[in-house]
C-alpha cells in the first residue's frame, strides 16, 4: 500500500478549483483524526458521507473507497480500522499525482 | 430562455462543484442549503426549470419536501432530479414529479450530458411531470 503510485485523472473543467479541493481533503484528514480521538462517530459519519460525494467526481476514487470503509468501521465503532484508514488516507494524499485530462 | 436551476444541497463543496459545472453550461444556479430554504426560494421564484434535490438534507426528507411543494401548489410543473450518495439510488422507485436520479459520486461528463439532454428535451417532456414520467434519467 505504501509504495503504490497513485495517479488521479482530473477533468480539465475542475483544474481551477483543484487547489481548494486538495486543501479541503487535508482538512478532512484533520477531522478524521479528531473524530477518532474524541470518538465522535456522528461527525465521522458526516465526514464519510461527504467523502462519498465530491472526491469521486474529481477522480479521487480511492478516497471514495476509504469513505466506504469508514462507514463500515463507524458502524462497528472500530477505532483500529479507522486509524488504519486515516493512515492510508494520509499516505495517499502525500503520494498521489494529478494528471489533468486533455 | 429561462435557465434557472435550484440546487438544494447542504454540502457547500458539492454546491460549489455543481455551480461551476452548470454555469459553464450556461445555467443560472440558485442555491439552498436546506429544504426549507429551497421552498422559500420557490415561493418567490417558481420559474426555475429544474430542481436538483439532495436526498439527505438536515431538515426534511424528500417525500416531505415533495408533499410541501405540492400542498402549496408552488411546483406543479417543475421537474426534480434526486441526487445522493445513498446506495442503490438508481433502483429507487421515483415519485411523481421526479424525472431522474444522479448517483454520487457522478462522472463529470455523464452529469453534463444528462443536464444537456434535459435542456434540449421537448418542452412537453419537461412539463407536467407530476402526472407524466416521460423523461427519466439515471446517472451514476
Amino acid at each position: 500500500m505504501e509504495n503504490q503510485n497513485w495517479v488521479v485523472n482530473v477533468e480539465r473543467v475542475l483544474e481551477p478549483v483543484l487547489p481548494t479541493f486538495i486543501e479541503m481533503r487535508w482538512k478532512d484528514l484533520e477531522k478524521l483524526r479528531s473524530g477518532i480521538e474524541f470518538s465522535d462517530y456522528h461527525s465521522l459519519k458526516k465526514l464519510s458521507h461527504r467523502l462519498l460525494g465530491t472526491p469521486g467526481s474529481f477522480g479521487y476514487h480511492y478516497i471514495v473507497e476509504l469513505a466506504r470503509e469508514m462507514d463500515s468501521a463507524i458502524e462497528r465503532k472500530d477505532k483500529l480500522t479507522l486509524n488504519q484508514i486515516a493512515y492510508k488516507y494520509e499516505n495517499f494524499m502525500n503520494t498521489h499525482q494529478v494528471k489533468i485530462k486533455k | 430562455m429561462n435557465n434557472d436551476i435550484l440546487v438544494i444541497e447542504d454540502n457547500g463543496e458539492m454546491q460549489d462543484l455543481l455551480r461551476l459545472l452548470l454555469e459553464q453550461e450556461g445555467y443560472h444556479i440558485i442555491s439552498a442549503a436546506t429544504a426549507g430554504e429551497g421552498i422559500a426560494i420557490l415561493r418567490t421564484r417558481p420559474e426555475v426549470i429544474l430542481i436538483l434535490l439532495d436526498l439527505t438534507l438536515p431538515d426534511m426528507k424528500s417525500d416531505e419536501f415533495l408533499s410541501a411543494v405540492k400542498t402549496e401548489r408552488i411546483l406543479e410543473n417543475t421537474p426534480i432530479m434526486f441526487f445522493s450518495a445513498v446506495p442503490r439510488l438508481k433502483q429507487m422507485k421515483l415519485p411523481q414529479g421526479v424525472v431522474g436520479v444522479i448517483q454520487k459520486p457522478f462522472k463529470i461528463p455523464d452529469f453534463i450530458k444528462t443536464i444537456g439532454e434535459f435542456r434540449t428535451a421537448p418542452t412537453t417532456m419537461r412539463q407536467n411531470l407530476f402526472t407524466k414520467k416521460s423523461h427519466e434519467k439515471r446517472v451514476g
